[in-house]
């Protein structure tokens, strides 16, 4: 019979690293794919993936088991896939105020796509246009309109736990929701897509 | 009227998320409201799209790269970056010319204090090192033992040390008959666990031969989880059969209410509504908040004979 979550986190606790990797194992595919839908990139997806999991390993010791700990990690995903987006954008405005007046318009938007992090779907999603293009039209959302979409259209979450996960109100989830939807179609229109 | 409210309230459709007097308003709008209609079909259609159309390549190897560089990140952290970067920053801390007398007494203090801790708390071994987990393997040469799921889990590329995690399994024999405690824990977590559909038919099927129409109390609540949550359909069919041989208590009525309303199988729904029917020839009444659920069904359903079923249920109330 396999161990139940709390069975492994207190055989980890007591010292079992293999019991970590199996837990790790249960649900680590939800965070990266959660990751990589957020950021559109693979080495901004891993380091997601990998900071969650360092909270997880601090956090650990002091889990209460007052919630089901996939909630708390799912929880843990969205925070840190948030603050990475804040952070990308603060990398972003730095880099700007930084950089000479002289450099032309052409060379800051190379940089961007190159190295800033930001969204680019074309790394990774599938070799399709389709999909090229809703991974653009994903990343004109803000980043909470896009965390509300993915947990709700891909990972099929209630309205309410996404709320949990978040920590607003059910129906600034909605606004959020509808609004990233209307954004989302208005932007396929655009590629003739819809 | 507020069409934008309507638009909203698709979206929420379109997730199960709007309540019921909200979709019979909704319906009812769209039945005139032929922009509203066309407006439906176009989010449903593009909402497919999302899902269809985008997806990720080489998920799998992300994953395994992501994995093995938390490993590594793990172990490289425990002997040397983190304790490294903060021993330095303490010591800076203290020996700055202007703190150093007094700081000096406060540091030895704190100093007698933790190493009295280290050498009295026995409880700190670190979780992670490898070391904890070499366990003693010679139970695997015991009779019947089988390895399932070997892989390779870590190369420390600095020792060569491998290490191997599998599932070490062993087949146990548990006699008795279907009243047995321990032999109904095993049909439930048979049904409810085991993710082959064959084990799980075989399991309702034997309880069905095994049973004689009574049943304890645990082992039907776990039948009506089957019967309502099985992913497989024909799993759900046996168990919705099985269910249908017991007395038509109020959880078996309501786990065929339960069905009739939302299985997207139609034989199962068939089935439930039969059954219903069946018990309302025999002077079943239902609660209003059963008959107001069937009524929808009455009008939402896409079977026409489940609709004809409902039907006379509904007027056998």
């Amino acid at each position: 019979m396999a161990l139940s979550d709390k069975d492994l986190i207190n055989e980890y606790l007591q010292g079992n690293s293999l019991a970590f990797e199996e837990l790790i194992y249960r649900y680590d595919r939800f965070v990266l794919i959660t990751a990589l839908q957020f950021c559109g990139n693979e080495n901004d997806a891993k380091d997601i993936y990998q900071d969650v999991f360092i909270r997880v390993i601090n956090g650990l010791p002091k889990f209460k088991f007052q919630s089901e700990f996939s909630t708390w990690l799912y929880r843990i995903t969205v925070n840190v896939c948030l603050t990475h987006s804040s952070k990308v954008k603060t990398k972003k405005e730095e880099y700007l105020s930084s950089i000479d007046n002289e450099d032309d318009e052409n060379n800051l938007s190379e940089i961007f796509i190159a190295d800033d992090g930001e969204y680019s779907p074309e790394l990774n999603a599938e070799n399709s246009d389709i999909s090229e293009k809703i991974g653009d039209a994903i990343n004109y959302l803000s980043p909470k309109e896009r965390m509300c979409f993915i947990l709700k259209h891909y990972s099929g979450y209630k309205i309410r736990e996404i709320s949990k996960m978040m920590k607003c109100k059910d129906g600034t989830i909605k606004k959020y929701l509808f609004n990233g939807i209307r954004k989302l179609r208005h932007q396929l229109k655009k590629y003739d897509f819809a | 009227m507020n069409h934008e409210k309507y638009k909203q309230w698709m979206i929420l459709e379109n997730y199960n998320e709007l309540s019921e007097k909200h979709v019979i308003e909704l319906r009812e709008h769209l039945d005139v409201c032929e922009n509203c209609r066309k407006e439906f079909l176009s989010l449903n259609n593009d909402l497919e799209k999302f899902s269809k159309e985008f997806k990720f390549k080489n998920e799998d190897r992300i994953l395994n790269e992501a994995r093995k560089d938390l490993r590594q990140l793990i172990v490289e952290k425990k002997y040397t970056a983190v304790s490294k970067k903060r021993d330095n920053g303490l010591f800076s801390f203290i020996f700055q010319p202007k703190l150093r007398l007094a700081f000096g007494g406060v540091a030895i203090f704190f100093l007698g204090f933790i190493l009295s801790f280290l050498l009295l708390n026995n409880s700190n071994e670190n979780p992670l090192l490898p070391e904890n987990n070499v366990k003693n393997i010679s139970y695997l040469n015991e009779d019947g033992m089988r390895l399932n799921n070997i892989h390779f889990v870590y190369t420390d590329n600095n020792t060569g040390d491998i290490r191997v995690t599998f599932e070490a399994v062993k087949p146990v024999t548990v006699m008795g008959n279907i009243k047995d405690k321990n032999i109904q824990n095993i049909l439930m977590y048979s049904m409810l666990e085991e993710k082959n559909p064959g084990t799980r038919l075989n399991t309702i099927n034997f309880i069905k031969n095994e049973s004689n129409n009574t049943i304890d109390e645990e082992v039907k609540q776990t039948i009506i989880t089957v019967v309502k949550y099985d992913k497989n359909p024909g799993v759900r069919m046996e168990a919705l059969k099985l269910l249908n041989s017991f007395q038509l208590s109020k959880d078996v009525k309501d786990a065929l209410i339960y069905v009739v309303m939302n299985d997207d199988n139609s034989a199962m729904r068939i089935g439930a509504i039969n059954k219903l029917a069946e018990a309302t020839n025999n002077g079943l009444l239902l609660h209003n908040k059963d008959k107001y659920q069937l009524k929808r069904k009455l009008t939402l359903d896409n079977n026409n004979y489940v609709k004809l079923r409902v039907k006379k249920v509904l007027e056998g109330n």
